[in-house]
């Protein structure tokens, strides 16, 4: 399967994309990396240039387009970026349609082929993976009891949206499969302040004290997400001792039987204690 | 639509903000209105009066994560974030996340992918930021999330990316 890891699962979260391969593999995919993939600009160039904001991710939407038939994009942001633009792209938004031009006149290539822009979350929650996942979870979580957090970017807007904005549930399902026990908590779509982290730290340790409370009361003894920009904000901005961030690639890589210790031990906050929790 | 009455605004704003009625739903559900000068309701308000000038550098400018919330809660399909959006391009983003965000294109436009420690270096040079962001900086390399070296794209696939920063024939 193709995949674009996005620049963050080479830095920050590259225990992000080391078990999202790990995970893959344990379920027969091998993950081929989309060639001279670019940075899909994340929130960042709708504040100076809307074209760009568009133009960004739609040149790798075209590459992925003359490579197969989809593309999983794990990254919150990257997914975000990608399949909104492509949806304006085929609305005929007007931005959207620029940015298609820009694109051609500056790679040859036509972002409007047809491809489909896949998060994990989404694959893993099919009612097939789902069996399969439970079929081969040879080290399943023991009803640990663990706080699926979406947050927004894959949630909103409506047009990218992979589960219902209010009230998803595909993540909790993948974590049910692999023996784990969401729990019910009020922060699930809440922002996590996003890119503030550098600019505006103090606001973004507000926000993620809010979420980490709200996962806490609800007995919950890790956050699980599937956004790098979640999991360094509430990685890095709680307050000691930290309730873990996990990311869902690692909580499903291990119940398949990966050893969780390299992408543990990235962690800011202590999770080797989760990992020897599981059954 | 009546002279005054948010026809200018929509035009360049992109999003229909006669429509509010100021059930300030968008207000109820966003994470950073705590810490905003003007509430998401209230920035729809402006941009309906014509008085959008009242948010250039405003502490919501910058603050503004862009997380979608206004928007999917709005009974009349307004997205505030989007509103600020299109005023952070009209009149510049302010404060840090500005300086971050120009440091971040520069860096898309020169090599077609972000690195994220030579990102970071620029910003704390940049703004003079304290020792609290040095000491998590220092978190992250122990925990070996800062890569030294740069991520390598090749020279054709980076002046591809460069090219659709000028946009040529008015794009
Ligand atoms: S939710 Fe919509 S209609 Fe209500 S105040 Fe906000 S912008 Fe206006
Ligand atoms: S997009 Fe901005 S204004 Fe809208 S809810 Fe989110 S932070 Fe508030």
């Amino acid at each position: 399967m193709n995949w674009y890891p996005g620049c963050s699962l080479e830095g920050t979260a590259r225990e992000y994309g080391a078990s999202m391969r790990e995970a893959c593999r344990l379920l027969g995919h091998e993950l081929t990396e989309l060639p001279d993939w670019s940075c899909c600009g994340a929130g960042v160039a709708g504040g100076t240039d809307a074209v760009l904001s568009r133009a960004l991710p739609l040149r790798n939407v075209a590459l992925a387009a003359a490579r197969g038939e989809e593309l999983l994009v794990p990254c919150a942001a990257c997914y975000n970026r990608l399949r909104r633009a492509q949806v304006e792209l085929a609305e005929g938004q007007p931005q959207a349609a620029a940015a298609g031009r820009r694109v051609e006149r500056s790679t040859g290539r036509s972002p409007g082929a047809p491809v489909r822009i896949l998060h994990p979350l989404q694959w893993w929650s099919e009612p097939e993976v789902l069996a399969e996942l439970g079929r081969r979870a040879v080290r399943p979580w023991g009803r640990l009891p663990l706080a699926a957090y979406y947050g927004c970017l894959l949630l909103r807007p409506a047009a990218v949206a992979l589960d219902d904005p209010e009230q998803p549930r595909r993540m909790e399902a993948i974590l049910t499969a692999v023996g784990a026990r969401p729990v019910a908590w009020p922060g699930r779509t809440e922002c996590c302040g996003a890119g503030l982290g550098l600019a505006a730290p103090e606001a973004v340790k507000r926000r993620v004290r809010q979420l980490a409370e709200a996962a806490r009361a609800a007995g919950a003894r890790a956050l699980v997400t599937a956004c790098p920009m979640c999991q360094g904000n509430l990685d890095a901005y709680q307050e000691a001792p930290g309730l873990p961030v996990l990311f869902l690639s690692e909580v499903v890589a291990g119940a398949l039987g990966a050893d969780l210790k390299p992408f543990l031990r990235r962690h800011l906050i202590d999770s080797a204690e989760v990992a020897d929790l599981a059954g | 639509m009546p002279e005054g009455l948010g026809g200018e605004a929509q035009r360049w704003l992109d999003e229909p903000v006669s429509r509010c009625y100021g059930c300030r739903k968008c207000s109820g559900g966003c994470p950073m209105g705590e810490e905003f000068d003007w509430a998401p309701h209230l920035v729809v308000r402006l941009a309906q009066l014509g008085r959008e000038e009242a948010l250039r550098g405003s502490r919501t400018l910058q603050l503004c994560t862009g997380c979608g919330t206004c928007g999917e809660r709005c009974p009349n399909g307004i997205a505030a974030g989007a509103v600020v959006e299109a005023l952070r391009r009209r009149f510049g983003e302010p404060g840090g996340a500005g300086t971050l965000h120009r440091g971040f294109l520069a860096q898309v436009r020169r090599r077609g992918r972000i690195h994220e420690l030579g990102l970071a270096t620029r910003f704390a040079w940049e703004t003079r930021a304290g020792m609290d962001r040095a000491a998590l900086g220092m978190a992250l390399w122990r925990h070996g999330k800062l890569p030294l070296w740069p991520p390598r794209l090749g020279g054709p696939a980076r002046r591809e990316v460069a090219a659709m920063f000028r946009p040529r024939g008015g794009a």
